[in-house]
């Protein structure tokens, strides 16, 4: 089976298309996660990828077409990387930036509920921090990887 | 050339086409939801290299399930944007729900309090008094009456709270792996 050139040239053009889509769509509609990602969350992630197969190699089995497909998300993946290297402001932008969670004591509710984090997350992140309550820390922080940074409340404010 | 190919990009299922596609997967992913949930693996440090495995096979299974025949470019994005919205509702839902986020990831189990080992619940969890020993010292305390409290979280580690003294992340993991 050998793929015509404009078959191979809609192939690249629609991988770009799902592959720029699906990053929009993680960003619009995904959300970091705060600890381990789930096993939900990994199995979404496979069917994502199974989903959009077809829309992206057409059904063809073609070696060509699977090479082409793959190239030109090796090639997006790789010039968006230099991209956020050069410009932080966009990486900021796109890939979020660190959220307040506890602020001298307290729950930042607001920030929880935008996260759609969970208190029983929050105090599991605590607990691995040798800590109990909210009102132990000082500062805790959900970074851009989804993990926990907890700042303690000084040593003599502790309960 | 250039024309065909931009053809073939822009080509699309109809209405009902992708309504089918959109619902299809919405099955799927309920399904895929439920039977990981009965399999009664949540996280994924509790997996060994099978459950890897049997995940990335499952996903494989249910592609055609998901969009079937349809090879446009449209059927795989309203694919992909039925399921990213299917996850964000579940994560919405456990967030907001803590009856529905401690029956799909479980709950944190207190297994020492004051020094004490609370032996039934170690029992019940299947952690030996040795692995709790085992997180203590990675935590460098050598006796349980150190601790103020050490819990079983969900994700398969022992968090310990000393009485005093700094803190250390666990980072080995206790939980057995259960079936359902």
């Amino acid at each position: 089976m050998h793929a015509s050139d404009a078959v191979v040239l809609a192939v690249a053009i629609r991988s770009a298309v799902v592959l720029l889509f699906l990053c929009l769509g993680l960003r619009l509609i995904g959300r970091r996660q705060l600890g381990q990602v789930n096993v939900y969350d990994l199995a979404m992630i496979l069917a994502l990828g199974n989903a959009v197969q077809n829309a992206m190699t057409k059904g063809s089995g073609s070696l060509r077409v699977g090479a082409v497909s793959a190239a030109v998300v090796i090639v997006l993946g790789r010039l968006f990387s230099l991209l956020f290297l050069r410009r932080p402001d966009l990486e900021e932008r796109y890939l979020g930036s660190p959220i307040l969670i506890i602020s001298k004591g307290e729950l930042v509710q607001e920030n929880l509920r935008r996260e759609h984090i969970s208190t029983d997350q929050v105090m599991m992140a605590l607990r691995q921090h040798g800590l109990v309550r909210p009102s132990q820390v000082k500062l805790a922080v959900l970074e851009i990887d989804g993990s926990l940074s907890v700042v303690p409340m000084p040593e003599e404010k502790k309960q | 050339m250039l024309s065909r190919a931009l053809a073939d990009v822009f080509s699309h299922p109809d209405l009902l086409g992708a309504l089918v596609v959109s619902g299809k997967t919405a099955v799927v992913y309920l399904f895929l939801v439920v039977g990981l949930r009965v399999l009664g693996k949540r996280e994924l440090g509790q997996m060994n290299l099978y459950d890897l495995v049997l995940i990335v096979v499952l996903a494989n299974s249910v592609q055609n399930a998901m969009v079937g025949s349809d090879t446009t470019l449209l059927g795989g994005i309203v694919s992909a944007t039925t399921l990213l919205v299917m996850n964000r509702l579940l994560v919405v839902l456990m967030s907001r729900s803590r009856i529905v986020e401690r029956h799909l990831v479980g709950e944190p189990v207190l297994i020492l309090r004051n020094g004490q080992l609370l032996r039934d619940r170690l029992k019940r969890e299947g952690v030996t008094p040795d692995q709790v020993m085992a997180a203590l010292r990675e935590h460098e305390l050598a006796r349980v009456d150190q601790v103020a409290i050490a819990v079983l979280e969900v994700d398969g580690t022992i968090s310990v709270v000393p009485k005093e003294a700094t803190i250390h992340r666990t980072h080995r993991r206790f939980r057995q792996l259960r079936m359902g």
